[in-house]
């Protein structure tokens, strides 16, 4: 059986990969290809979204080719401004920061000139001077863009202004003041948590802008990753311990006519008005893209000329920007490259307006942290004990319930997951750990304990040669089945076939089964061996000890209409019972219609192929010799013959017991009833001995006592072989208690040797007892051989005066010393039973 | 250089058992040569030989389908594949009569010594357990190639007894290394060049304890062929004692002259499995 190893190089290979994976998790290693990931589910996410309240106004490069090259006179924004207001809109976001007034030479240069006038005016206060001077003033005032500009934000009251707060974190204060415009902007509300972007600096929108009632001024601050690009938007800068809003959420706040003391903010929650928008410790939020196609644009041009219907803007938030190439306002968002920064604000607006955001939720690092431990333990303990194909199979599956997890959660519910982490574990853990087991492999040096699929095969196929087809069965069992493992199968089937082990060749193709179906013709050979060995009783192994052997059993009914398994001439009937040899039949010859007993014997599993053909020659010669005996005390052998593999006798069919079971104490027949069979038995021993037979296996079990009495003695010559092929394997021999000296010593053996095995038979008989017994084979071989047996008298002093020198004799250790004859012995035992008989008779008179 | 083999192989009871434990055999096509000494009662020993050659052949003729030597047990790196090859064949033979043993009580304890050749090209790799020999014989000069792993050889080794004691030792038949005794044995292997002419004798032990190396080389210089050099070596062996199985096996490397390579077959026998 394959043990459990367990494998530590591997273990601690895939322990290490797990732990630099989980600090490239803690140091954020992974965070580019992470990003990537984002960014192609921000854009799974973005698809078939359209902004709808917020439309951009663009100064696109068709607007500066029908207008004139950027920048235009300020003028032009106040007359978008006056229009979007008369067009309805409900927020005007000027996306970009006026900081300074117009450059504007003409008008300094006029300005100059009516100064200059009005200085000669007053000297003289002429009143040509006064008159040019006023035309000139008039038309300054006339010239003065950033007055108009100031003007019709004042007259629309729906401006919400830009401005831009220089990063980085100052050493002390700048000590420079914040404008009251500016300064009533902040958010009052909200505590300044220091991790919140800081800034050092700021870019105001210039005064008289700031002045002129616009409703709110944010910040336009940008927020980059590391790679350049914008996936969320600080909503808040840091300025000197005080939060600034950013520009969409000033938009947004005059969208709802909040003021700025309407803001919230608690546990990664800004709040404006109802809105909950989620932001990070540094106060940003993940911008929920919408598709760039499809968000609303107009040319800045095309509303100035009319082409646009007012109702595109009423109610709206219009955002005007800049969105020409080349402009410095351009970034790189999930959604797109060259995005203006008025398009991600208005993504910001239309985000916080749908409720709709990418939320990294406070649990997100623990789910991924557990999932990376969990995979970690996946790596280091599953992977190097599993094969690489099934550690293939499940790691994909993670992998890919991974990354779709990730991918759904994010698309469906926004919620950020860093799945790189989890999968880089896996990738990273099963390459390394099965690619080094394969590295490895080729020059493991550790003992493969002969486990190895091949290994087992050649085994196998060895143990098949030699024809031991069990453990080479049970080597092929280990063998995953391929094609060539099937034909190797289906000819170890074939061999078990022919060894007429059906029910072995029938778990072969079972196995084989297991893998193909429909190899060659195994399902009808499987079919057809079933019903054979239901009905062929000596399907498997007889004279096997295997237990599965030993089950066999035979079925009688039901297979009335198949043909009767046959032993050469002989019907099969039922199994009487198992022999020394191997299992006992009933049969019945057909032609003559008389039942018989048939012995069998497996010779191919007794004996080695070397051995078997001599055996076989022994065995019928044996069988040859006994069946020439007809006495009545000798079991009558009719016939002899094989079948196959199976060799078999055909004796007279006997009903009785044999004499094994009167021989224990409390079952001993009377004395003089013993010394009459023990007798008859010298009788049909003398018989046979002068037919030149000799037994060689004279027990109490090889004497039978019919039902009516009659004594046989069985078994004459053929018991033997079997007992000394298995002496010569040295398996079931049992004990040699009944052998003579001479037959132990491997001598030729006659007829006396018989009559010490019935002298010992007659003492177990009698007292229960054997004459010779031994703690092993070898101390009572040597006794038999030297010693003398115990006297009989000392286990039974009741038994007749004569008995003890009948078996004294009987059981001398030199053949010449014992009686010569079985005729002398029947004498002997037969007059001192009539001795003992008067004696009895006379005693009881 | 093209080398070619030829192959002569005999084995003999001896004088005085009637059993043969010894076993042999060789496949050319795949350059494996294998001579076993069977040990244990009854007829297990003659089973164990034979397990050994067919196991070994069986490895060499599978390795051949599958084009790929498997790893049985411990590989030495500092081997050529194609002694780990032998050492994974031999040990392979070992789990067979191991694990046989341990499934028939009858065959319970059996055992084998092993020597064998692995030859491929100009080189070949030599193998054995137990103490049965490999002599080479190049330019006149008789060589042994393995060391017994015999208990008098192990006390020669060490310097406790000398090779005259060994010889006249009575624990000549102890061996401490031997295919089937334990679940796994560890294969002597070496990886040698194979010159023209070279000779390559695989014998038993039956041989060996009673032909004198001097004698060896007499006998094998004087005869015609191998062949007739095997039965004269075996006929020596007898004439000396012959109290076992002998068994002997001659490789003999030659030139493989042009038109043999395009021709390949002869009257030799390409291979032979265990009898």
């Amino acid at each position: 059986m394959k043990k459990f190893q367990f494998a530590w190089l591997d273990v601690a290979i895939g322990a290490a990969v797990s732990v630099a994976v989980l600090l490239l998790f803690m140091f954020n290693g992974a965070d580019g290809l992470e990003n990537k990931l984002y960014d192609m589910r921000a854009k799974m996410r973005s698809r078939g979204k359209a902004g709808d309240k917020v439309v951009l106004v663009a100064i696109d490069d068709k607007s500066q080719a029908e207008i004139g090259r950027w920048p235009w006179p300020r003028n032009y924004m106040a007359e978008m401004v006056d229009q979007l207001t008369e067009s309805g809109a409900e927020v005007i976001g000027l996306d970009m920061v006026f900081d300074k007034p117009e450059l504007n030479p003409g008008l300094d240069k006029m300005r100059e000139l009516a100064k200059s006038y009005e200085e000669q005016a007053a000297g003289k206060a002429t009143a040509p001077a006064m008159q040019v001077s006023d035309v000139l003033k008039k038309t300054a005032a006339e010239l003065d863009n950033d007055d108009k500009l100031a003007n019709s934000l004042a007259f629309s009251q729906k401006a919400v202004l830009a401005m831009y707060f220089i990063p980085g974190q100052g050493i002390g204060k700048s000590g420079k003041a914040v404008p009251a415009e500016v300064e009533k902007n902040f958010v009052a509300n909200v505590k300044a948590d220091p991790e919140v972007t800081p800034v050092q600096d700021f870019v105001a929108p210039f005064d008289k802008f700031a002045a002129a009632g616009v409703k709110a001024i944010g910040t336009i601050n940008t927020a980059p990753s590391i790679d350049g690009v914008e996936r969320s938007v600080p909503l808040v800068v840091n300025y000197e311990g005080r939060l600034f809003p950013s520009f969409p959420l000033q938009v947004l706040r005059a969208y709802y006519k909040l003021e700025s003391n309407d803001f919230r903010y608690s546990d990664g929650q800004l709040v404006l008005g109802n809105a909950k928008i989620p932001v990070d410790p540094n106060g940003r939020m993940l911008v929920d893209f919408i598709n760039r196609e499809t968000f609303p644009r107009r040319y800045f041009s095309d509303v100035r000329n009319k082409k646009v219907p007012a109702e595109a803007f009423t109610g709206k938030i219009v955002l005007i920007g800049m969105d020409s190439t080349g402009a410095l306002d351009q970034h790189i968002t999930p959604s797109g490259n060259n995005i203006p920064g008025m398009e991600i604000h208005g993504n910001v607006i239309q985000a916080i307006l749908n409720n709709s955001f990418i939320v990294r939720t406070t649990w997100a690092p623990r789910a991924e942290l557990a999932l990376c431990i969990l995979f970690a333990l996946f790596v280091s303990l599953a992977i190097p004990h599993i094969s690489a194909g099934k550690s293939a199979i499940v790691s994909a599956v993670l992998l890919a319930s991974t990354v779709g997890g990730g991918f759904y959660l994010f698309a469906a519910s926004g919620y950020w997951l860093k799945i790189v982490y989890p999968s880089l574990m896996l990738i990273a853990g099963y390459t390394v750990v099965v690619s080094k087991r394969y590295l490895y492999q080729e020059k493991r040096t550790e003992k493969l304990e002969g486990e190895s699929v091949e290994t087992n095969k050649m085994l196998g196929l060895s143990f098949q040669g030699q024809g031991m087809l069990d453990m080479a069965f049970e080597k092929f069992r280990r063998v995953p089945i391929d094609a060539g493992m099937k034909d190797t199968l289906y000819n170890l089937a074939l061999d078990f076939e022919r060894k007429r082990q059906l029910n072995k060749a029938v778990a072969v193709y079972d196995h084989i089964m297991s893998a193909d179906k429909n190899f060659k013709d195994i399902a009808t050979r499987a079919e057809k061996l079933r019903i054979a060995g239901e009905t062929m009783i000596f399907g498997g192994g007889l004279g096997k000890k295997s237990a599965s052997a030993d089950s066999t059993v035979m079925v009688g009914g039901g297979v009335g209409d198949l043909a009767k398994p046959q032993l050469g001439r002989y019907e099969v009937l039922k199994e009487l019972g198992k022999g020394a040899m191997g299992i006992v039949y009933l049969g019945k010859d057909p032609k003559i219609n008389r039942e018989v007993a048939i012995k069998t014997l497996r010779f191919e599993d007794e004996f080695d192929a070397s051995d078997q053909k001599e055996m076989k020659e022994r065995f019928f010669r044996e069988a040859e010799s006994a069946g020439r005996l007809v006495h009545p005390n000798i079991v009558t052998i009719y016939d002899a013959g094989e079948d196959g593999d199976i060799s078999y006798i055909a004796m007279e069919l006997l009903s009785g017991t044999d004499l094994k079971d009167f021989s224990t104490k409390d079952k001993l027949l009377p004395s003089n009833e013993v010394c009459e069979i023990i007798a008859k038995v010298a009788d049909a021993l003398d018989y046979a001995h002068s037919e030149g037979v000799v037994h060689r296996d004279i027990k109490p079990a090889n004497i039978m006592r019919l039902t009516d009495g009659r004594i046989k003695v069985a078994d004459f010559g053929i018991a033997r072989i079997t007992s000394q092929s298995k002496t010569a394997t040295g398996t079931v021999m049992g004990t040699p208690s009944y052998m003579a000296p001479e037959q132990l010593a491997g001598h030729k053996v006659d007829g006396r040797a018989d009559l010490f095995s019935l002298g010992v038979t007659l003492y177990e008989l009698l007292t229960g007892e054997k004459p010779f017994t031994g703690e092993s084979i070898a101390t009572l071989m040597f006794r038999i051989a030297n010693e003398p047996h115990t006297a009989i008298m000392t286990h039974r002093a009741d038994l007749p005066a004569g008995v003890q020198a009948i078996i004294d004799k009987a059981l001398q250790k030199k053949p010449d010393e014992r009686y010569a004859r079985g005729a002398d012995l029947a004498r002997d035992l037969r007059a001192m039973a009539q001795r003992s008989m008067a004696a009895g008779a006379g005693a009881g008179a | 250089m093209s080398l070619a083999v030829q192959v002569a192989a005999h084995s003999d009871m001896g004088c005085v058992r009637t059993n043969n434990e010894d076993n042999f055999g060789y496949d050319a096509r795949h350059g494996i040569y294998v001579v076993c000494d069977g040990m244990g009662g009854a007829a297990a020993g003659e089973v164990a030989s034979k397990l050994a050659v067919d196991t070994v052949l069986t490895y060499f003729r599978e390795a051949a389908k599958s084009r790929h030597y498997p790893a049985v047990g411990p590989q030495q790196e500092s081997m050529s594949q194609r002694a780990n090859a032998l050492a994974s064949a031999i040990q392979l033979a070992n789990a067979a009569i191991f694990e046989t043993g341990s499934h028939h009580a009858a065959q319970r304890g059996m055992g084998s010594t092993i020597v064998s050749v692995l030859m491929q090209g100009n080189f070949f790799s030599i193998g054995h357990v137990g103490d049965s020999r490999i002599y080479l014989v190049r330019n006149g000069e008789l060589q042994q190639l393995t060391q017994d792993h015999s208990l008098v050889m192990e006390q020669v080794r060490r310097g406790l007894i000398s090779r005259e004691e060994a010889e006249r030792s009575e624990m000549q038949n102890i061996i401490i290394r031997a295919l089937g005794s334990e679940s796994s044995v560890q294969p002597d292997v070496d990886d040698l060049i194979a010159m023209p002419g070279d000779l390559l004798l695989l014998a038993s032990d039956g041989l060996t304890k009673h032909v004198k190396d001097e004698w060896m080389l007499g006998i094998i210089q004087d005869a015609p062929t191998i062949d007739r050099a095997c039965l004269d070596l075996i006929d020596s062996a007898k004439a000396h004692g012959g109290d076992d199985n002998i068994t002997c096996m001659m490789i003999k490397v030659v030139e493989q002259p042009w038109i043999k390579r395009l021709f390949p077959g002869g009257r030799f026998k390409k291979w032979q499995n265990s009898f």
